[in-house]
């Protein structure tokens, strides 16, 4: 199949994050935990709305990006703040920067 | 300047640590009300705070209970406290829209629906008091009880707009892990319709000015 033109591809932003906690969780477990709370708070629906994709080569420690639907910055954000616990261990999951590009995010990590 | 106006952990120390981290110019700790001796002691711990961190803390207090207990303890605190928060059920909100004091916590919680009227809306405008959303109100619940209550607070934040209420989006954060980050406060506050002004310190500046006696009234200050 080809690829799409850039005009109907869908518009995409990245959030670059931080897992501020205790331990050290994997990068599946902070997954699950947003993924969570995602489903929680929208819904399927909802979080196909969000649309939301962890960049795994831009996740490295506590820090990584997420790109997302350029139209739902509130949704994701909400989303971050219902994440109460990584893996069972208290945390806190909070946007460092939002950037059009994955280039543009790394001068938040 | 943003700031989280409602911590309620006991430790002012780890709130401020965590506060400093995520980027916060301000924090309020509130403590609820028990008698003078507590707060002496609470507020010393709060001056430790300020110092370590660097980060600004404010101190609140929180009054619960029945309208007469809530209006006989607000006249005792009101010259120390920077903040007063009041929890209660409708007669309560409805005196304090009226009262001297700065917000009635998640009013939805106590009564069916928004948990305020026309009335207290109209009267807590025209009065600077404001209305206090906090989100681990929300946190703490699941299913269908959570979604009632995220309706009652959007339902709440439509009248609060209707009337020009102030309205703050707190992290309501027990201990160092419950506080959120900014703009996660934020988002959330757009979300349920609170508006992006929620972050606001700058109401304990002039709750500060009033009780250094140099604000007499709202916009009126001695220079």
């Amino acid at each position: 199949m080809r690829k799409l033109m850039p005009t109907l591809r869908n518009k995409k932003r990245y959030v670059a994050f931080e897992l501020v906690t205790e331990s050290n969780p994997e990068l599946q477990e902070v997954k699950k935990a947003l993924w969570d709370s995602m489903l929680r708070l929208f819904g399927e629906m909802g979080s196909a709305k969000i649309d939301a994709h962890f960049i795994d080569e831009q996740c490295k420690g506590k820090r990584g990006v997420i790109r997302f639907s350029h139209t739902a910055t509130d949704e994701l954000l909400s989303s971050f703040a219902f994440v109460s616990s990584v893996s069972g261990k208290k945390a806190i999951l909070r946007s460092l920067g939002i950037s059009s590009t994955v280039k543009g995010t790394k001068k938040f990590l | 300047m943003h700031w989280d106006l409602g911590t309620r952990g006991a430790d002012p120390m780890r709130m401020a640590e965590m506060a400093s981290h995520l980027g916060y110019s301000g924090i309020c700790s509130i403590a609820q009300y028990r008698g003078n001796e507590d707060l002496r002691e609470f507020k010393a711990r709060i001056k430790d705070a300020k110092r370590t961190f660097g980060v600004d803390v404010a101190f609140g207090i929180e009054l619960a209970g029945g309208l007469k207990n809530v209006r006989r303890n607000c006249e005792r605190v009101r010259g120390s406290a920077e903040l007063i928060f009041v929890r209660g059920d409708y007669l309560v909100s409805r005196w304090a829209a009226s009262a001297p004091v700065d917000f009635i916590v998640s009013p939805w919680l106590f009564e069916k629906g928004p948990g305020i009227d026309h009335i207290i809306a109209r009267e807590a405008g025209e009065n600077g008091v404001g209305v206090e959303f906090p989100l681990s109100s929300f946190i703490d619940n699941h299913g269908k009880i959570a979604s009632r209550i995220i309706r009652s607070a959007m339902d709440c934040a439509r009248v609060c707009k209707w009337a020009g209420v102030r309205v703050t989006v707190t992290s309501g954060a027990r201990e160092s892990y419950g506080m959120k980050g900014l703009w996660e406060l934020a988002a959330f506050s757009s979300i349920i319709g609170a508006g992006e002004k929620s972050l606001s310190g700058k109401l304990v500046m002039e709750n500060r000015e009033k009780i250094a006696g140099k604000m007499i009234a709202r916009g009126v200050r001695i220079v």
